[in-house]
């Protein structure tokens, strides 16, 4: 368009370029590339850690998962066993907490489960 | 000559060109992206260097404040080296730059008081007569004045192209819009400046 390029024209006539001469691109350019090694450097030790922790976390999973499967195990204990006592001390605690009607209603009920 | 024994244009020969050298460029970059992302500074400052140029030419468009053109171009490259796992291997380095440059520009220029805009230095702007630099003086205050009526990425659109000379698909690209978007910026834009402007071109 004939307008178009007159202001065209003129804009270019007066707009100059940005002032890239009189800017020291290289030091920026220096700048940027210290700040990049910095980061870097930041990003390869973080990611080195990461990987270590993870490492870490996953021998001592393994390590815990082993442990609990060496741990010898013992039969189970029947409910009769478990109310009276005996081999079973946990269960025998667990019926004596619960009060004496419960207490009374649970070892009923374990009687008749076991027979 | 084709395959064919047909004659090939000279448009679709320079296209064919264009594309071999684009795809070039592609895969070169690509090849200092992984190296980037394995850690190499090295390959990082020759992607910088490539940009630096151009890129602190569309900060200073969108800041007219050098100093500020400097910190954005910084903060950029940071940013960009931050995020450079998300770079898609097999695009162009440059249109990924440009958009956040751009973005965080006019988000700079929006949200910051910022300094007031430089007027270009002696030696760009050339020696001229008095009465010459005065004219040229209040022409560019209008064109300024006319800028600052367009909306703010519009106004960078028209800079880009008839300032800075980036092609159309390169600004759509940088802005992640549409090239038929880019079209009408321009257009919207060129009425904007001719209706303001009109003055200056009928004197």
């Amino acid at each position: 368009m004939r307008s178009n390029d007159r202001l065209r024209a003129l804009w270019r006539g007066v707009a100059g370029t940005a002032p890239t001469r009189g800017v020291d691109l290289d030091a920026l350019a220096a700048r940027i590339r210290v700040d990049t090694s910095l980061a870097l450097r930041a990003r390869a030790s973080w990611n080195r850690w990461t990987r270590t922790a993870a490492v870490v976390g996953v021998a001592a999973g393994l390590a815990a998962i082993c442990t609990i499967k060496m741990i010898p195990t013992r039969p189970a204990t029947t409910l009769l066993e478990a109310v009276s006592g005996g081999e079973a001390p946990a269960r025998e605690f667990e019926v004596a907490v619960v009060g004496p009607r419960d207490g009374a209603w649970v070892i009923a009920a374990a009687i008749g489960a076991d027979r | 000559m084709d395959h064919q024994g047909a004659p090939v244009e000279p448009a679709r020969v320079r296209t064919d060109l264009e594309a071999q050298a684009s795809a070039a460029v592609v895969a070169e970059e690509s090849a200092l992206v992984e190296r980037v992302q394995g850690g190499d500074s090295t390959a990082y400052d020759v992607l910088v260097r490539r940009y630096i140029r151009r890129a602190f030419t569309v900060a200073f468009r969108l800041l007219g404040h050098r100093e500020d053109a400097e910190d954005l171009v910084q903060e950029t490259f940071m940013i960009l080296l931050r995020q450079i796992d998300d770079f898609e291997l097999g695009r162009r380095f440059g249109p990924w730059m440009y958009r956040i440059l751009i973005n965080r520009g006019l988000n700079a220029r929006k949200s910051r008081a910022l300094r007031r805009t430089e007027t270009l230095p002696d030696d760009v702007i050339g020696a001229e007569a008095p009465d010459l630099a005065v004219e040229r003086a209040e022409v560019r205050a209008r064109f300024r004045g006319a800028l600052e009526s367009l909306p703010p990425r519009q106004r960078v659109v028209i800079e880009l192209i008839e300032l800075d000379g980036f092609t159309r698909v390169e600004v759509a690209e940088a802005l992640g819009i549409s090239d038929a978007t880019v079209r009408w910026h321009v257009h919207d834009a060129w009425r904007t400046l001719r209706r303001v402007l009109a003055p200056l071109v009928s004197r």
